[in-house]
């Protein structure tokens, strides 16, 4: 009891003498070690109260519910808040999600939610299923789980065509004493294989729409332990079928969704060495000392290391940061037979005896992102406090030295590197940065600038969108945050619209040079306005600044729009806290400025006169659009 | 000890209701707090339960409607 009125004294004593990293530092562990609705109150108004905290992204979030959700309300907005998110959150009426995704009217398309959680469970949507699975036949069973796919088609399907929020369903939950006992399992469709089937279903159909996802309720359940979850006594009295020490759990996992949704996603899991990627000390222990292998504990190590592998496979950017003797250092992760992770494994390496601080700022000015993007996992818990209260923007994952079996679950379960869509690009993301520093290195080693862009033999290959595309598309514009002259973030639905506004064009280029394939890197939306283009998105990532491949877009743009007799091309500028770069991309290829306001300007380029070509080492091609 | 207890129900209160500590006394009651309505109760039965690791029989709860009646419960709950 003493303890936290303590914690929130203390963070009280923090905000007031503007400590603001060692005061969000506090909240954030003060939520996670103790995440109820005795600290959601004031973690939320002390989050908004610390000055000088990072930009929280609004979102709004609706719950359409078959039971009781109002006690996560302020749970949901507290773990947000500790996210850098402002969520707002209101509630469908009690059991009336069927009516209220399909009434034109109602306030789910009246008033549409960024996000909208769909939180249902077997017993309401299936009843058949979960109480009177034991009367029914196998046919039985089976028509009865086609019409509950059959309700979920109709009700995504038309909430689909009415919104572009995003959709998070609640998949269906498996009983923990099936109707038949273990002859449940003997049977070739019995309950619980029934219910299984549903979820397949309803898998099959949000693989098809954007923008809507499955939360795997059964899997969450079962990660925390069935019997632990559901509170019968809370249930038949307040319909909250939840115990209240899971509600933590529930809300933690629409977080996962949440957070992608919102953009919150890291970049770059950085990754200290001695008792983090490995047990032990290089520098003390020697290359044969270190603890790494198939043996505890170096089997804790190696957890880690598959565990950050499979992040990297997400698109997460692996990086090191340690205080080592790095010829020591890159001996144990080139040599060492237990090491998972090699050399080509990391994007940037920061091994040296300066302060973590210092190097993670070089690593991300390294890899071309925000210190916003990474998130540190380090052993030390001073190195830990450090850069919390130094760079309060990343994110520090907590780890116990003396529990090394624990690394790789506190890895997994952080949510910054969750993604609802993959790409190519991302599972390939490591090896694009590797081979952007072979550019680097052969950028300094010819003669003139023109001379290097013609050694990269760059191939740039231009299309219009589509359903195969759309995924990378919007993920583009919801992370380019430097080259991107509008910043307008777009999830998949609001790209389809745009596919399907016969006003609009969706280009995407994917650009290839020596080195390999850079994938899709760049995207242009344009509207038809009159007799000009406006060019409402134009963006391009940042592996391919500074390569001219913008005004191989450009060009590429001023062809088609010339061919198709429109007489201009509009181009807009809106300045954000990260996109200088964009800032001159209309003047530098000879748009002529028509009007500035706060720093928002807006450009034109008059096609009949304009000179705008691609340039001549970078090859273009368009793909016609498949039939 | 009762008067301990008493003093941590109250916080507890406090903290669910985003009340000042202070303004918490044993007279306050649904009447007396606009945001103990009935969600308002579920929140502080399951903040109490989860805090005070007592689990309360579902006809007691519409009954825990003071600072005195959740103080009772949670000492009989813990035996």
């Amino acid at each position: 009891m003493s303890q936290p009125a303590n914690v929130r004294a203390q963070i009280d004593a923090a905000i007031a003498a503007g400590q603001s990293g060692r005061a969000l530092s506090m909240i954030k562990q003060l939520w996670s070690s103790s995440p109820s609705l005795l600290t959601a109150p004031f973690v939320i108004d002390r989050m908004v109260k610390v000055p000088g905290a990072p930009q929280s992204v609004p979102c709004s979030i609706r719950i359409l519910r078959s039971f009781t959700v109002e006690p996560l309300v302020s749970m949901l907005r507290a773990s947000a808040a500790c996210w850098a998110v402002d969520a707002t959150v209101s509630l469908g009426d009690f059991n009336a999600y069927p009516q209220e995704l399909l009434d034109p009217y109602g306030l789910v398309y009246r008033q549409p939610a960024d996000v909208v959680i769909l939180a249902v469970q077997t017993r309401d949507v299936a009843p058949s299923l979960w109480s009177g699975a034991a009367d029914a036949d196998e046919p039985a069973l089976a028509d009865a789980a086609e019409r509950v796919v059959r309700d979920f088609q109709t009700w995504i399907e038309t909430f689909r065509s009415r919104c572009t929020s995003r959709l998070i369903i609640h998949a269906l939950e498996k009983p923990a004493f099936p109707a038949a006992g273990v002859y449940d399992a003997q049977c070739a469709a019995g309950q619980a294989r029934t219910i299984e089937n549903i979820n397949a279903g309803l898998v099959a159909i949000c693989r098809n729409t954007p923008g809507v996802y499955v939360l795997d309720y059964d899997a969450l359940i079962a990660r925390h332990g069935r019997r632990h979850w559901f509170d019968a006594s809370k249930w038949h009295t307040a319909r909250l079928p939840i115990a209240v020490d899971c509600l933590p759990h529930l809300v933690d996992e629409w977080m996962r969704f949440i957070l992608p949704i919102c953009g919150r996603q890291a970049k770059c899991l950085v990754c200290d060495l001695d008792n983090t990627l490995w047990g032990g000390v290089i520098g003390e222990d020697g290359l044969q000392g270190i603890e790494l292998g198939d043996d505890y504990p170096g089997v804790a190590y190696r957890e880690l290391q598959r565990a950050m592998l499979d992040m990297s496979r997400r698109g997460v950017l692996l990086a090191v940061c340690s205080k080592n003797n790095a010829a020591d250092a890159l001996e144990a992760i080139d040599e060492h037979p237990g090491m998972l992770l090699r050399r080509d494994s990391f994007a940037a390496m920061q091994i040296n005896w300066q302060d973590k601080v210092q190097n993670l700022r070089a690593i991300a000015a390294e890899l071309n992102i925000g210190v916003d993007s990474l998130v540190l996992i380090d052993d030390n818990p001073v190195e830990r406090e450090f850069v919390r209260e130094m760079l309060p923007e990343a994110t520090v994952i907590d780890i116990d030295a003396d529990r090394p079996l624990g690394h790789a679950e506190a890895l997994r379960r952080c949510p910054l590197f969750e993604r609802l869509e993959l790409s190519a690009e991302d599972r390939r993301r490591t090896r694009l940065f590797v081979e952007q520093k072979q550019r680097g290195n052969l950028a300094t080693s010819a003669a003139t600038v023109e001379d290097y862009y013609r050694s990269l033999e760059m191939t740039a290959e231009f299309g219009l969108a589509d359903a195969s595309t759309r995924p990378r598309i919007s993920q583009l514009t919801l992370k380019t945050n430097q080259m991107n002259a509008t910043t307008r973030r777009y999830g998949e639905p609001e790209i389809q619209q745009f596919i399907d506004d016969p006003q609009a064009r969706v280009y995407w280029v994917r650009i290839q040079d020596r080195f390999g394939d850079n994938g899709i890197v760049g995207v242009m939306i344009v509207r038809e306005q009159g007799e000009a283009w406006e060019i409402d998105t134009f963006l391009m990532s940042c592996r391919v600044i500074g390569r001219t491949v913008e005004q191989a877009m450009l060009g590429v743009l001023a062809e088609h729009a010339r061919k198709r007799n429109v007489a201009s091309l509009i181009g807009r500028f809106i300045p954000t806290a990260k996109n200088l770069p964009a800032q001159q991309v209309y003047a530098d290829h000879g748009f002529r400025l028509v009007e500035e306001t706060d720093g928002q300007s807006l450009w034109e380029l008059d096609l009949a006169s304009a000179d705008l070509h691609p340039p001549q080492w970078i090859e273009c091609q368009f793909v016609e659009p498949q039939p | 000890m009762s008067e301990e207890l008493h003093e941590q129900v109250r916080r507890t209160v406090a903290d669910v209701f985003a009340l000042d500590a202070q303004s918490v006394s044993d007279a306050t009651s649904p009447e007396t707090t606009p945001a103990w309505d009935s969600i308002g109760h579920l929140n502080l039965i399951l903040a109490v339960e989860q805090q005070f690791g007592v689990s309360f029989d579902p006809h007691q709860i519409p009954k825990l409607t003071s600072i005195e009646a959740l103080a009772d419960a949670i000492a009989a709950g813990r035996g």
